[in-house]
């Protein structure tokens, strides 16, 4: 409405012509009144007295008064715009400027006076048109003023500039996009123009044109006339504001920024008007008024000041939208910018979280992550609920995590994946982290795990590549080197390009070389040391492709190049010692096994100087030790062993202590007479201060030594009597899982008190899980549990033997695992659960403990559970295989005979049992005995057919 | 012969025109303008006064004076930007200071080289700018008191002007509320000292938060941050930053093009396609501005 250009006339000078007529109906005084009404925006009053005067002269009035009569149209078309009855003011425009042309003055002939002109006839057909553009009919406004210019070129009553800028924005409404512009445009750029035309079509073009045109042309009208916009008063620029605001608001969201950054480059900051605003309120402040002002001086003060206290919001306002432009074309630096100073300055602002959101989403891209942390944990505390707090928690996990913030990583990892579907996009983030927090945690276990389940969920996941890294290096961590192989291999070929791969190549080349694929590996640590020489990874790689050599037992020469360029590389860096003395006790161990002495005792100089307090200490001091033994350092040596094993000493589940005590102990045994060793290790355990787990160390290796010299008649006793020391005040919380196994060992196995046993194992199982020799410790448990006359125990022992079965990755035990069970099951004569464990059993061939007993057993599942002629050909092949092992070779005799017997072949059970006797008789078991007895007893009774006597 | 001492040093007599005389006691003096002495200015209180009276320049804070037609057109080019236009009129003002009631403080020709300060800014001409300063500096007697102190942001343009990057850090930490036009001196700081990261982020402060600011300032701004950024990125992530950074230059500032001796990798850049991600959650609606 308000961008019409409408004109309205002093309608009362042309009103003289009626003048001397006095009633409503009568045009004279009905024409003032409804100017009058028209005036005070009376538009039914109006109405009712311009409709009267047409009613009375409907069929007369052009006749009467001419063109003229026209002019109640007019009117009539003015009222009904204000009542905004827009067809009918079309209608009554129309009538006025088609009814009442000027053609006809002349009454008839001879009329001097002649008749009154229709004035507003091209007047009317602005109107016209003017109402045709508030419907919007764009080409018939269009067609309306063309028409008006065209026939009423001079006419004083209506403005040209108006129509034509009028015009020009129906030629753009209605498509005709370059013709309105150059149409309309032309005052822009003149001197003439008025500051107010020019703004009116700078918009025209701005609000109806720019929508519709490329963003070179817009850039170019921009370029060329924005200075009708700008070059004006910070009060003109601040009042423009909300409509450039509209149309980078409406850019945007059509997702084109950079126009919407063009509009937002023509506002002005609201705040220009804070002085503004603030002279204006001072100067009402001090302004001293009558009573009966005061309050509309309050009202006044009361909206300048909120308008003063809405400038900062406006500035946000654009500021946000100036953000958003900039994140929408990926210019994070400047959303950063944007958003950052909106979290900084508009604390109070309803918008906080998203500002907050998008200032660590912007921070994120940009890998400020410093930023992003301080702003993401700020959003955390204050919007802990927010629709946006997964979303901003996602962020931050990633932030704190290469911050190595691990364990806050891991916690708001985990926190915030809660009620996210596994393998949603939202979730594939946190799920990240938490496996690679977890590695980093170093629970290696749960990070397999997390790891896997990543891989599993999100083949596609936004950050497979880190994830293919660590789920390798997590099997490197767990020694699973076939899976580290296959990974990492896998890892090489997906991602070449990675920053990852020269670890990658490291890494992988170690699980292959654990695994004996050696020219795999040495392949991968060529191309380490070729095209990544200076990486971090070189100094271990150059170690790495020694330990090939090694195994590929290349000359010395060869190996020693490789640890050599690898103890220098690492001395250069100076941040891997440790690579350093690796090193070095490869270079030891193997100059020393060539006995290449001086290089040795160099190679041992150079760690004590550089490497004194190295995590390889010991392991060089092992491997060092014949070196010292060639230097006539043997005392030496002995020394920094027994220093060594002291140093660890009151730690019982250290694995140094049990690895240097038992260096210690081997060094004893190997370079000193047994009287001399017994002495040494009894010398060391009387000291007053002796830590209670090494002298538990101390005392099993006296027992090995007892056990190794005693006398065969007092060994039991001197074993006993070394035992009983140890037993005394023992306290396994003070020693070592070994000792206490061997003591535990000793108690249930030579003791036969597997009462005594038990509380020490259940000390290792309730106390120490995951340690050295807890195994053991489980088996022994479980064994003596199987033999108890208690279900419950029972009970306990199988799910123990399960879960060595099942989780403990030694075979020795597995195998007594399932013996076990298949004991326990036989003993409850629960033959077919029995059954698979003996089939288990045999089927690994490896397993050797107790073949004989198992495939017996077997036999007689088989033989319980009916399947007697299956069972017989496994009896057959016990004694047959077995011969010795009399306690399941005489089962399996006798019982085959029994089954020959029970068949009604007596004298196949006789040579069954003759066979038994000629082949074991000389032997004093009670298998044997039994079976010369049934074979007695069975003779006595055996009464041949005719046909078997015969034969 | 007290007279006659006055008329000698009279500088520029005849304007005949309404002034606003500000005494230093805080009262003013609506009153007719006769002549500007070498210390003080002659006045009456109106045309048909025949007293002509003289105020001391120690008794007056400033003056306002009628600003004639060649101060306003060059203030006009100043705020139209067409700065050389700018320059070369208040130039010509400075010239002629009796003809704009020099030495009086508030007079047209002092006040131009105020102006002038103003141009070399908007110029982004740092050592025309601290030369500038210096004049201004020695003007501060002749000028109104709104204008006799440099603001601060002048300091870093003094430093920037005479190459002292370390100077312009130092002065703009000293800004109490940080401008898009502090951001830009320290923009150019940073990359005279070679802290190109920190440099990027200073220049997208300053086209950021001086959306619609100075046109030069955001122009340059955005020509030295696709610069550096060309020179940081290491990998494809920052690439569409890149691409978004020339198009937005060439766009609105360029005439559809980059400036001369930007690289081929930009000038391709900036005829890809715009790449653009979705709204970030601050969502921008359209609110129709009021009718």
């Amino acid at each position: 409405m308000t961008r019409i250009l409408t004109s309205l006339f002093v309608l009362g000078a042309v009103g003289s012509c009626w003048a001397q007529q006095a009633t409503t109906t009568d045009p004279a005084q009905g024409y003032n009144l409804v100017v009058q009404a028209i005036n005070n925006e009376k538009w039914d009053e109006g109405l009712g007295i311009v409709n009267g005067v047409i009613q009375a002269h409907a069929t007369t009035g052009k006749e009467e008064f001419g063109p003229v009569f026209g002019h109640f149209y007019f009117l009539r078309g003015l009222l009904q715009m204000g009542k905004k009855n827009y067809d009918g003011a079309a209608k009554s425009f129309q009538t006025c400027y088609e009814n009442f042309p000027n053609d006809k003055l002349v009454n008839k002939p001879g009329d001097k006076r002649g008749l009154q002109p229709n004035l507003f006839r091209i007047a009317a057909l602005v109107q016209w048109a003017n109402v045709e553009m508030f419907q919007e009919k764009w080409a018939e406004a269009r067609d309306l003023y063309e028409k008006s210019l065209a026939e009423g070129p001079n006419d004083p009553r209506v403005n040209r500039t108006y129509i034509a800028v009028n015009l020009g924005r129906c030629y753009i409404k209605a498509g005709e996009l370059e013709k309105g512009y150059d149409f309309i445009s032309r005052p822009l750029g003149s001197d003439k123009a008025s500051a107010g035309l020019k703004e009116t079509i700078f918009f025209i073009l701005s609000e109806d044109w720019s929508p519709e045109v490329k963003l070179p042309q817009v850039r170019e009208f921009l370029d060329q006339f924005r200075g009708v916009a700008t070059q004006c008063t910070p009060e003109e620029r601040f009042e423009f504001n909300p409509r450039f605001r509209f149309l980078a608001q409406t850019a945007i969201e059509q997702s084109d920024p950079i126009r919407a950054l063009a509009w937002y480059g023509v506002t002005v900051d609201p705040r220009v008007m804070a002085p503004v605003l603030s002279e204006r309120i001072a100067s009402i402040e001090s302004r001293e008024v009558q009573p009966e002002q005061a309050e509309q001086k309050r009202k006044i003060l009361e909206t300048l000041r909120g308008e003063l206290a809405k400038l900062d919001a406006g500035y946000w306002d654009i500021l946000n939208g100036v953000g958003s432009a900039h994140f929408q074309m990926q210019n994070f630096t400047a959303s950063f910018v944007a958003f950052r100073e909106l979290s900084d300055k508009a604390g109070t602002h309803e918008l906080r979280p998203t500002f907050l959101h998008n200032v660590v989403a912007s921070a994120a891209k940009t890998e400020k992550w410093a930023e992003a942390y301080k702003y993401g944990k700020a959003f955390l505390a204050e919007f802990p609920d927010h629709d946006l707090e997964p979303a901003v928690a996602r962020m931050l996990v990633e932030v704190v995590f290469l911050r190595g913030e691990y364990q806050e990583a891991y916690d708001i990892a985990t926190d915030v994946r809660e009620g996210m579907e596994a393998g949603s996009s939202i979730r594939d983030i946190p799920d990240f982290i938490t496996g690679a927090s977890a590695f980093h945690l170093d629970r290696i276990a749960e990070a397999e795990l997390e790891l896997d389940a990543y891989r599993e969920n999100y083949p596609e996941g936004e950050r497979r590549e880190p994830v293919e890294f660590y789920a390798g290096l997590t099997k490197v961590r767990l020694q699973n080197w076939p899976a580290a192989a296959e990974i990492l291999n896998g890892f090489l070929e997906t991602y070449p390009n990675s920053g990852m791969t020269p670890s990658a190549l490291y890494q992988c080349a170690m699980s292959e070389f654990m695994i004996d694929e050696l020219e795999a590996a040495l392949a991968k640590v060529e191309r380490v040391l070729t095209e990544f020489p200076d990486h971090d990874v070189a100094a271990s790689t150059w170690n790495l492709k020694g330990d090939i050599f090694v195994s590929q037992e290349l000359t010395f020469e060869e190996v020693e190049v490789c640890y050599l360029n690898g103890k220098r590389i690492a001395d250069e860096k100076g941040d891997e010692p440790e690579t350093a003395a690796y090193a070095l006790w490869q270079l030891e161990i193997h100059s020393a096994s060539l006995e290449l002495w001086d290089r040795a005792i160099a190679f041992e100089a150079e760690f004590q100087e550089k490497h004194p307090e190295s995590d390889y200490r010991f392991d060089f001091l092992a491997a060092s030790l014949p070196t010292l033994v060639h230097a006539g350092r043997t005392g030496e040596a002995l020394t920094r062993l027994r220093a060594a094993a002291w140093e660890f000493g009151d730690q019982p589940e250290s694995s140094v202590l049990s690895e240097m005590f038992g260096t210690y102990f081997e060094f004893l045994k190997d370079n000193f007479e047994t009287p001399a060793v017994i002495a040494e290790l009894e010398e060391q355990r009387l000291k007053d201060d002796v830590p209670p787990a090494l002298a538990g160390w101390l005392a099993v290796a006296r027992i090995e030594m007892v056990e190794a010299t005693a006398e065969e008649d007092q060994l039991a006793n001197e074993v006993a009597v070394e035992f009983y020391k140890l037993q005394a005040k023992f306290d396994p919380a003070q020693q070592a899982n070994f000792v206490i196994v061997q003591l535990a060992r000793w108690l249930a196995r030579e003791q036969r008190k597997p009462d005594e046993a038990k509380p020490l194992y259940d000390f290792i199982l309730e106390n120490r899980p995951d340690t050295v020799n807890y195994d053991y410790a489980l088996l022994d448990t479980a064994e003596i549990q199987a033999q108890s006359d208690d279900p419950a125990e029972r009970e306990q022992a199988l799910a123990k033997f399960k879960r060595v079965i099942t989780e403990i990755p030694n075979e020795e035990l597995r195998e007594l695992a399932v013996l076990g069970t298949a004991r326990l099951y036989a003993k409850e004569k629960k033959f077919a659960e029995a059954q698979p464990f003996w089939e288990q059993y045999l089927d690994d061939r490896s397993w050797v403990v107790s073949r004989p007993e198992a495939n017996y057993e077997y036999a007689a599942c088989l033989d319980q559970q009916g399947l007697t002629e299956d069972a017989l050909k496994i009896y057959v092949s016990v004694y047959a295989n077995f011969p010795g092992h009399l306690d399941w070779s005489t089962r399996a005799y006798i019982r085959t005979a029994l089954i020959m017997k029970q068949k009604g072949e007596e004298l196949k059970a006789l040579l069954v049992l003759r066979d038994m006797i000629q082949r074991m008789g000389h032997h004093k078991h009670p298998g044997v005995k039994q079976g010369m007895e049934l074979f007695v007893k069975w003779k006595a009774e055996y009464q041949p057919a005719p046909k078997e006597a015969s034969s | 012969m007290k007279v006659f001492v006055l008329l000698l040093g009279l500088i520029g007599t005849g304007w005949a025109e309404p002034i606003l005389i500000h005494l230093k006691n805080g009262q003013t003096m609506d009153v007719e303008l006769v002549g500007i002495a070498n210390s003080a200015v002659q006045w009456r209180l109106s045309a048909n006064d025949a007293t002509v009276q003289t105020l001391s320049f120690t008794q007056i804070s400033h003056v306002d004076f009628q600003p004639p037609d060649e101060w306003n057109d060059a203030v006009f080019a100043l705020e139209s930007g067409r700065f050389d236009e700018a320059v070369q009129r208040f130039r010509g003002i400075a010239a002629k200071p009796n003809n704009y009631f020099y030495p009086a403080p508030g007079n047209f020709a002092s006040r131009a080289q105020v102006q002038l300060l103003q141009c070399f800014r908007g110029k982004l001409d740092a050592e025309s700018a601290a030369r500038q300063a210096e004049i201004v500096e020695r003007a501060k007697p002749t000028l109104p008191p709104a204008e006799r102190e440099l603001e601060p942001i002048i300091r870093c343009w003094i430093a920037a002007g005479q190459s002292d990057w370390e100077g312009v850090l130092k002065a703009g930490d000293a800004i109490a509320e940080p401008t898009p036009e502090r951001s830009f001196l320290r923009g150019r700081a940073f990359v005279a000292l070679g802290q190109n990261g920190e440099a990027l982020d200073a220049f997208a402060e300053t086209y950021t938060l001086g959306f619609g600011d100075s046109f030069e300032m955001n122009r340059e701004a955005l020509r030295q941050s696709a610069e550096l950024l060309e020179g940081l990125i290491e990998d494809e992530e920052r690439v569409p930053e890149l691409r978004s950074l020339v198009k937005l230059y060439a766009e609105l500032y360029g005439k559809g093009a980059l400036w001369e001796g930007a690289s081929d990798y930009l000038k391709e850049l900036a005829a890809e396609e715009l790449e653009t991600i979705g709204q970030p959650p601050a969502k921008v609606e359209p609110e129709a501005p009021a009718p």
